[in-house]
């Protein structure tokens, strides 16, 4: 069983412990004030974890899952063989695939002629990438400022992904 | 009315308009600094954002958000919920504003300054001079008080103003046909109504010791040295006073730890749930106001006001260390007889207003992190604090009051007899 222990009777006057809370709240507030001066700054090393975004861009990790893009071939066109394993495996339902026949060189047997992806719907998942066999198709752009005027413009074709 | 009545009015006038711009600005700053204040401690920057357009990123730390705010404020619409009173729903900002302005009429910001110059005669006098005819304006020997009213009940003025904040807020929480705002209201007045006890009772001890309800008596008399070394402040003779004192005064703003009547997670904005736009932000710069009466008061009764310890009209003295410097000792205002003197004292006035003006800032900086650092109080635990804990050390803070003034009457020779000052 656990047993409660009593409150120390200082804790109870709660005067001290207010005075503590006091002093790390202005501890912050002085620290991150004089990390702040040209100069002082090196003495001082501020706790401010703002990034100011948009001059400075936040470091993004390398497993992190933005805009999505199709992987070349040497030639540059795209490696996807138009398989739908990335939109069967899609929760939302967002990628629309047309399949066309053979290319002219006859590499693959199958390309896509329309590579369709609605940003709006996608929930960056990254199932996609982990159903592709073929390595075609990545969410390592990083790139995370999509902003248009109408929803139409968020869906993606072949042109955008291999940008 | 003579004509030194009359530059007396004028004074007084000028004071009332100085000490309202000085506090206006300073609460239209508080709500920049308040929001800069509380990011510096939870390690974010706060708004920096707002800019004027056709200078680019010329930001001043955000400060241009006072600006931006009350742009935005003034242009938004103007909601009145159906079913309210609609005049009061309107008087009640304006009675929350207007009258958290009057309390510092009484608020001395510097000592007392005499004019020794020369009488001047009415005729000399352009414009005002032909209604005096034959009447001198003493200006040889002019004092000057820095205070809009230099009243008698300096103390119990404070208080009355006190008392008359819970009006604004109660008309507010009525008037809004909203269960809320009348339960925020409810709140408020119940525990304004209770601390407005221990309020008046911590400041007894004060009146006692300095022997005045007037603030600037008050004030001068903490000029006074203990032991000949230490300023006779309040905070030094009454420590346990301001405590309670801050308190209620805390209590009596409606600031957390005691914002009851707004909480927010409870009755999402208390009182004024219903105002939008001009009249919410005359709410929200009137509380500010009232915290800045605060700072005002507790510098006033606890931290000497407008002393700067040691420093005087007459110069520098520190009786036990034998220190002892007039401002004549020094060679330009020797040289300079009366005009140096008079420039010097000028002098001293005007580091005094800055030093009174410096520990109001320093008690919003208190305020505005105590706000930012304790958790809110329940509304039962608030009424036990006040009720149980507050009053019943607020009446022996007056014993201790009472036994501190025998101690002083009788023991003051001896003592200055035994350090030998």
């Amino acid at each position: 069983m656990l047993k409660k222990k009593p409150t120390p009777n200082w804790v109870r006057l709660y005067l001290p412990e207010l005075l503590r809370g006091f002093y790390i709240t202005s501890k912050h507030f002085w620290i991150n004030l004089l990390g702040f001066i040209p100069g002082l700054d090196r003495v001082i090393k501020k706790e401010v974890v703002t990034y100011q975004w948009p001059e400075v861009e936040r470091p993004i990790s390398d497993r992190w899952r933005g805009k999505h893009r199709h992987n070349r071939r040497e030639d540059g066109s795209t490696k996807c063989v138009a398989c739908y394993c990335c939109s069967t495996v899609c929760p939302a339902q967002c990628i629309t695939i047309e399949a066309g026949e053979t290319r002219e060189d006859a590499v693959t047997e199958k390309v896509p002629t329309r590579f369709d992806i609605n940003l709006f719907e996608c929930v960056y998942c990254g199932m996609c990438v982990e159903a592709c066999p073929c390595d075609a198709i990545y969410m390592d752009t990083k790139e995370m400022r999509m902003c248009e005027y109408t929803p139409d413009k968020f869906v993606i074709g072949l042109k955008e992904l291999l940008k | 009315m003579n004509l030194d009545a009359l530059l007396t009015l004028k004074l007084q006038c000028l004071w009332a308009l100085v000490a309202f711009g000085a506090v206006s600005s300073l609460a239209g700053l508080l709500t920049w600094g308040e929001r800069k204040q509380v990011s510096l401690i939870q390690d974010r920057i706060g708004p920096n954002r707002a800019n004027l357009r056709f200078i680019r990123n010329w930001r001043l730390f955000g400060l241009f958000h006072i600006i931006a705010d009350a742009v935005k404020s003034m242009t938004k619409e103007d909601f009145v919920p159906a079913g309210a009173y609609k005049w009061m729903h309107l008087l009640a900002p304006l009675i929350s504003l207007g009258v958290s302005f009057i309390a510092f009429a009484v608020v001395p910001f510097a000592g007392p300054f005499t004019i020794r110059w020369r009488d001047v005669p009415a005729v000399e006098i352009p414009l005002l001079g032909q209604f005096f005819p034959g009447q001198t304006l003493h200006l040889s020997h002019f004092p000057v008080s820095f205070q809009a009213a230099d009243l008698n009940v300096g103390i119990l003025f404070v208080l009355a103003v006190g008392a008359f904040l819970v009006y604004g807020v109660l008309m507010a929480g009525f008037a809004s046909n909203n269960k809320f705002s009348f339960l925020g209201a409810m709140r408020a007045a119940s525990q304004m109504f209770s601390y407005e006890i221990a309020l008046g009772l911590s400041i007894i001890g004060v009146i006692l010791i300095y022997n005045s309800t007037n603030l600037s008596v008050i004030v001068e008399r903490q000029g006074a040295l203990i032991f000949g070394i230490i300023p006779k402040w309040g905070i030094v003779t009454q420590p346990l006073a301001f405590i309670l004192f801050f308190t209620c005064g805390l209590m009596e703003i409606k600031r957390i730890p005691f914002d009851a009547p707004e909480g927010e997670s409870e009755i999402v904005a208390g009182y004024f749930l219903e105002y939008s736009g001009a009249k919410f932000m005359m709410f929200l710069f009137s509380e500010y106001v009232e915290l800045i009466m605060l700072a005002a008061m507790c510098a006033v009764l606890f931290f000497g006001g407008w002393q700067i310890p040691f420093v005087s009209q007459a110069g520098i003295s520190i009786p036990l260390l034998h220190v002892q410097f007039a401002w004549t000792d020094l060679p330009w205002v020797a040289a300079h007889k009366a005009l140096g003197i008079e420039l010097v004292n000028l002098a001293v006035v005007l580091a005094q207003a800055g030093f009174f003006a410096f520990k109001v800032v320093a008690f919003c900086w208190i305020m505005v992190t105590v706000r930012w650092t304790f958790p809110r109080f329940r509304y039962d635990q608030i009424m036990r604090l006040g009720w149980r804990r507050i009053l019943p050390l607020s009446m022996v803070n007056i014993v201790l009051a009472v036994g501190i003034v025998l101690v002083e009457d009788k023991f003051k020779p001896v003592i200055q007899k035994v350090l030998g000052y």
